[in-house]
């Protein structure tokens, strides 16, 4: 599905970093929800009235044409802000990268994110932290992602917004280079915003989550049963959705019905239903395929069990025979 | 939301910067002191700022950054753009001076091996992106950038993939030319202006077509545009685009010879002769209208049954042509089944049904209807099996 957005992105901005990527394509930028809730989660302690900093480093994969970032995680570094400096606590953001690295060795730290009402020098000092030095996003360019939920000292929806800092004047003319004594502290951006997706999780984790919702896990029954349990809960569903399509299409007038939309309704539903469910007409076949299907998976649970109980029954005389020795 | 500009620096180090980028491009250093001349004794303070904005223009219109590489251009002119929305505010961007000078720089050619450190076409569409994304929602200047972009695609001679513009404007161009106060037929012009880009006739844009013309009227020019948009397109069924606006302005334009044949091509009629303005794409035209008839053929006939021998079928008189013509069609996704070569026969499991406003589509609403019927029973059958086996289950606990 698309979504009108504000933000018109035809073309990645010229950004000041070794590995910029290719220039002349449009970049995409998906944040996954759990990333999404970490960051919401950190930014929330941005307690009113003080209304302290709150940053951290968003961490994920990114492919090496500089055109698709993911963000997967984030953490929160400290800092302190008073007056115009800020102090970021480097040694902080080191470590937990270098603990984070350890168990996603595919990931890397993609930019940061805060929760400020508007872009200032500050949010550029920070970009430039990020945009350069080791265990940081270079050398390729830093994500800035805002989420703006305080506006006017009140609090508000969370906004998010991601962007990347094209470069402004001649500093692109003195591109990093790799090697030492090269890294030229360039403070001057233009934010440019880039429009994001937030994705969900896998088809697997939705289904955990939808059971988990229901609240009513029946600790008693095998793992069989629970699994017709869900797939009853689904057929119903889907018997309900139809319920709801026939009652709309009958209940609606002659005129309505040639109106664009049921029009639409008319070829989805033509072009996508299939003509007629053959098989599933055939109340005895299906009954025997389904009891066929349901025995294999009891054999396969019940030769688990036994493989399980002897591996067990292994383990507990070998210790036996330890102690006894 | 929009772009923000954050510099570090004082605007009178700006814009001498920019006299520097200048002067550097034509080793002179007329420009850096011409700018300085609008300081008061070497402070920060501007003696006329407009008379300043004047000469930041004329390095800008100078060739000044034409001959800039396609690195240090964009950032070069991100600079300009800072100091004219600092100095003049968006009134120096609507006077159209910045935006008349991208459109000069936008190189029509393609650069030779030799210039390739010369400006592309996609950074020019870089900065009217960040001019965009400046000006406010409700900027008339908006129309103009869009006006812009398209004539830079247009001239650039496919150095823009038609993708990027899609992609990018597609879906929001509407709501963008609405907000920003263009009158119904600025965004009609707009509209066609870039459907006339893609040069594929991609199925996204054909999408785009059916949803604009939901909203908008249209005209016989525009509706012969579009037929000559579907036709020459790979996708073989456009039905969707028959929308009540479409379909009015297709039935009621009797002497336009390109609505009738786009009339008749969507309903699955054979097409044996095309106008002369489709020559080029007379054969693709005519094949693609065999496979919608065979469609046809098996949507009339899907409700008496799904097998179909080869003999049933009319007009097959070569079996491996029309073999060749069924794959086509399960290519196209407009139906679906098993072919048997050896029994020679088709299997037929899911065929498209061609939808058109303004027709009488009762049966195509009692055929949905029925198959969900038959769906929802089917549903109520697996539902009793799954419940006896889960019961069985239980009881065997």
């Amino acid at each position: 599905m698309t979504v009108e957005s504000p933000i018109m992105h035809l073309v990645k901005p010229s950004v000041s970093a070794p590995m910029a990527g290719t220039a002349g394509s449009a970049c995409k930028i998906k944040i996954h929800t759990s990333a999404v809730l970490q960051v919401l989660e950190i930014v929330s302690k941005q307690v009113l009235p003080e209304n302290k900093r709150m940053i951290g480093t968003l961490l994920g994969i990114r492919l090496d044409d500089g055109l698709l970032f993911e963000i997967k995680d984030a953490f929160m570094v400290p800092c302190n802000e008073t007056g115009d400096s800020i102090a970021i606590e480097e040694e902080t953001h080191r470590k937990l990268y270098q603990l984070y690295k350890k168990a996603h060795l595919k990931e890397h730290v993609l930019g940061w994110f805060g929760s400020s009402e508007q872009i200032d020098n500050t949010t550029a000092l920070i970009h430039d932290f990020y945009s350069h030095g080791t265990d940081r996003a270079y050398p390729s360019p830093a994500l800035h992602l805002n989420v703006q939920y305080i506006k006017d000292g009140e609090v508000h929806v969370p906004e998010f917004t991601t962007y990347l800092g094209a470069v402004i004047g001649k500093s692109a003319n003195n591109t990093q280079k790799m090697g030492w004594k090269t890294v030229s502290n360039n403070n001057s951006y233009v934010f440019t915003p880039i429009p994001h997706a937030i994705v969900d999780g896998s088809s697997t984790e939705q289904i955990a989550a939808n059971f988990l919702k229901t609240k009513t896990v029946n600790v008693d029954s095998t793992q069989l049963s629970l699994d017709l349990s869900f797939l009853t809960t689904q057929l119903n569903a889907v018997t309900d959705n139809i319920d709801a399509i026939l009652n709309r299409v009958e209940s609606a007038s002659l005129d309505a019905l040639q109106n664009d939309d049921n029009l639409d309704l008319l070829r989805l539903l033509s072009n996508s239903l299939l003509s007629k469910p053959q098989i599933l007409d055939d109340m005895e076949e299906l009954r025997r395929h389904f009891h066929n299907h349901n025995q294999d998976v009891i054999m396969i649970e019940y030769l688990t069990k036994a493989v399980k109980e002897q591996i067990e029954l292994i383990a507990k005389a070998t210790s036996d025979a330890d102690k006894k020795h | 939301m929009a772009s923000v500009f954050v510099v570090d620096a004082e605007l009178k180090d700006s814009v001498l910067e920019f006299g520097a980028i200048v002067d550097g491009v034509n080793e002179t250093n007329d420009f850096s002191q011409s700018l300085q001349a609008h300081f008061v004794n070497e402070s920060s303070e501007i003696s006329d700022k407009d008379e300043l904005v004047k000469t930041i223009y004329s390095g800008v219109s100078n060739e000044g950054l034409s001959k800039l590489s396609d690195k240090e251009f964009e950032s070069a002119f991100n600079l300009v753009l800072y100091l004219v929305l600092q100095l003049d505010g968006s009134k120096g961007i609507s006077n159209g001076v910045l935006i008349q000078t991208l459109v000069d720089i936008n190189p029509v050619k393609q650069a030779s091996l030799r210039d390739r450190r010369s400006i592309k076409s996609t950074t020019i569409l870089s900065c009217f992106n960040t001019i965009f994304n400046v000006l406010p929602a409700n900027s008339a200047t908006r129309i103009t950038i869009l006006e812009k972009i398209f004539y830079i695609a247009n001239v650039s001679q496919g150095s823009i993939p038609f993708k990027l513009l899609s992609e990018g404007l597609g879906s929001n161009l509407i709501s963008w030319l609405t907000s920003a106060g263009a009158s119904e037929t600025q965004i009609k012009s707009l509209f066609y202006q870039f459907v006339a880009l893609d040069q594929q006739y991609s199925l996204e844009t054909l999408g785009l077509i059916k949803n604009f013309t939901q909203i908008y009227t249209v005209s016989e020019t525009e509706a012969e545009q579009i037929a000559l948009f579907a036709l020459k397109s790979e996708t073989m069924d456009v039905s969707s685009l028959f929308n009540n606006n479409l379909t009015s302005t297709l039935k009621n334009s009797s002497s336009s010879e390109l609505c009738q044949l786009f009339l008749s091509y969507a309903k699955g009629q054979v097409i044996k002769h095309v106008p002369e303005l489709l020559e080029l794409y007379a054969e693709h035209i005519k094949s693609k209208s065999r496979v919608l008839n065979l469609v046809k053929f098996f949507a009339d006939n899907e409700a008496s049954k799904s097998k179909f021998t080869y003999s049933e079928i009319p007009d097959v008189v070569d079996h491996l042509d029309f073999e060749i013509l069924l794959i086509n069609a399960i290519k196209a996704g407009v139906i679906e089944g098993k072919l048997n070569q050896v029994e020679q026969t088709f299997y037929l499991t899911k065929v498209n049904r061609f939808i058109i406003a303004k027709e009488d589509n009762t049966q195509n609403w009692e055929a949905v209807k029925k198959t969900l019927y038959n769906w929802k029973n089917a549903l109520i059958n697996i539902n009793q099996v799954v419940n006896e086996a889960r019961e069985n289950i239980v009881q065997q606990n």
